[in-house]
């Protein structure tokens, strides 16, 4: 399976991160259960990247991507239930899959924020990951959901407020607490989360996720435009308004609808990412 | 079409966020520099913003032509155009080269300084070029104290433009508006900064040096 993640306000500027599954039997372990099948669970998923990104138009190079091979384990009951993990003759109280985290992150109005994020989310998405897994319970498929929307709320949430200063971060070992960049630099967050049984994604912004699998394009993420209905409707009730301004903007300043930091044009700092599980034909 | 009426007992323009005792001080003020001849596919608008901070502080902002990025958001950067006769100096006809930050929808934006009078505290401009929406764009800032009921200056910004084929007047006005209110803001924030650090020199200055 492959990701890749374009830019939309960059045409030309796009990031590319493929990971390709490769098998890795452990037989001990599938055949504990039915006869000799082989179970995606335990399929190594070896991470086969790349990444090239171009200004584009643009006169500075404002995007930035992240690629963290092996950056986290994932606790298994957040990505299969644990009847059908039984079925399977898997622990799933303690069995953990590598996953690798690839994102995209498209500055405007300055770079600092991208470049922020890029360093920053696979920290917190680790964290988050490494403290689920005390909590997961009796988990069903909506649960799962509920915990990856949890999960990648916390982390978008606590960016954006390091981002503006909100919440303090460590720079050369001192809580700092001044923001990351001015109120008027800002950047979307597209992230996908990759291991053998799934690819999740998370989006904030206009950037995107499509999964390319043989010669079939499949949109992992849905844009934040302001012109989408909900996001209209949204902007709407608190007190905004979106106009047509060169493309759909909100007051006409700023072109998309989410952005971890850039606050200063959407005038709230309300936001959620969407998310997208997405369960591999493998 | 003079959008404010003609003179006489004219009411406080909805959404200034000024009382009635604060306009009729500031109306000679918004008559000799805020009323524009609207014309047809024009608009205009008239903002204000309260700042806690002596005029003169923030008049020394307001003026600075070649520096608007002080309170100004959205400019990456501005450039005066060399003036041999000028020199350095600020005056009418001076031109800057604005580029703006990415993201938005306009690039870069060619001003002309149109009125600069430090006595009367107005400051005018009008951009003559540039990529961007805003064609004929005229605009005017005056900084004004107010005496009733407490001291406190007020900064008064207006403006008259084309509306672009495609966009109605209120589309116009919410864009133009909203850039400028949030430039107000800043230039509250950066001015009332500049007076409490100023404050706090001066008073370093005065008190007495301990008895040795």
């Amino acid at each position: 399976m492959a990701a890749a993640a374009i830019c939309v306000e960059d045409e030309a500027a796009c990031a590319a991160a493929e990971c390709a599954g490769i098998g890795n039997l452990d037989l001990a372990a599938a055949g504990a259960g039915a006869g000799g099948k082989r179970s995606v669970y335990l399929m190594d998923c070896a991470p086969v990247w790349g990444c090239a990104s171009t200004r584009g138009r643009s006169t500075e190079m404002e995007d930035a991507c992240a690629a963290a091979p092996r950056f986290a384990d994932v606790p298994v009951r957040l990505l299969a239930s644990r009847r059908d993990l039984d079925r399977l003759g898997l622990d799933a109280d303690t069995l953990r899959l590598p996953a690798h985290l690839f994102g995209v992150f498209d500055g405007h109005g300055g770079a600092e924020v991208a470049s922020y994020c890029r360093e920053r989310l696979q920290v917190l998405l680790r964290q988050e990951l490494r403290l689920l897994s005390k909590d997961l319970g009796e988990t069903s498929e909506a649960d799962m959901k509920e915990h990856w929307d949890e999960l990648f709320t916390r982390c978008f949430q606590r960016l954006d407020d390091e981002v503006s200063g909100q919440a303090s971060r460590l720079v050369g070992g001192v809580q700092e607490t001044r923001p990351v960049a001015a109120e008027n630099v800002g950047s979307t967050a597209v992230v996908a989360v990759v291991c053998s049984s799934h690819v999740v994604v998370a989006n904030c912004g206009d950037s995107r996720v499509v999964l390319c699998r043989g010669k079939e394009p499949l949109e992992l993420s849905i844009d934040h435009k302001p012109d989408r209905k909900d996001e209209r409707a949204r902007i709407e009730a608190l007190g905004g308004k979106v106009i047509q301004w060169n493309g759909y903007r909100v007051s006409g300043i700023l072109a998309m609808s989410r952005s971890i930091g850039m606050y200063i044009a959407s005038g709230t700092k309300s936001w959620q990412n969407d998310l997208f599980p997405f369960l591999s034909g493998m | 079409m003079d959008q404010q009426g003609a003179g006489g007992d004219a009411e406080v323009p909805a959404g200034l966020g000024l009382t009635a005792a604060e306009y009729e001080q500031l109306r000679s003020t918004v008559d000799a520099h805020h009323r524009y001849a609207v014309g047809e596919g024009q608009c205009s608008s008239l903002l204000a913003q309260r700042i806690h901070a002596p005029p003169e502080a923030v008049w020394a902002v307001v003026r600075r032509f070649d520096c608007p990025q002080v309170y100004k958001h959205f400019i990456r950067s501005c450039a005066l155009r060399p003036d041999p006769e000028a020199g350095d100096a600020l005056c009418p006809g001076r031109l800057r080269e604005v580029s703006v930050i990415s993201g938005l929808p306009a690039s870069t934006s060619t001003e002309r300084l149109d009125l600069l009078d430090d006595a009367a505290r107005v400051f005018g401009f009008s951009i003559t070029g540039g990529e961007h929406r805003l064609r004929n764009y005229r605009s005017v800032t005056t900084v004004s104290e107010l005496a009733d009921p407490a001291i406190c200056t007020v900064v008064l910004e207006s403006y008259v433009v084309d509306v672009p084929d495609g966009n109605t007047e209120d589309d116009t006005r919410l864009f133009a508006d909203t850039v400028i209110r949030l430039n107000l803001q800043k230039l509250k924030s950066v001015a009332e900064a500049n007076a409490a650090e100023a404050a706090a020199t001066t008073n370093s200055v005065l008190l007495p040096r301990p008895a040795e």
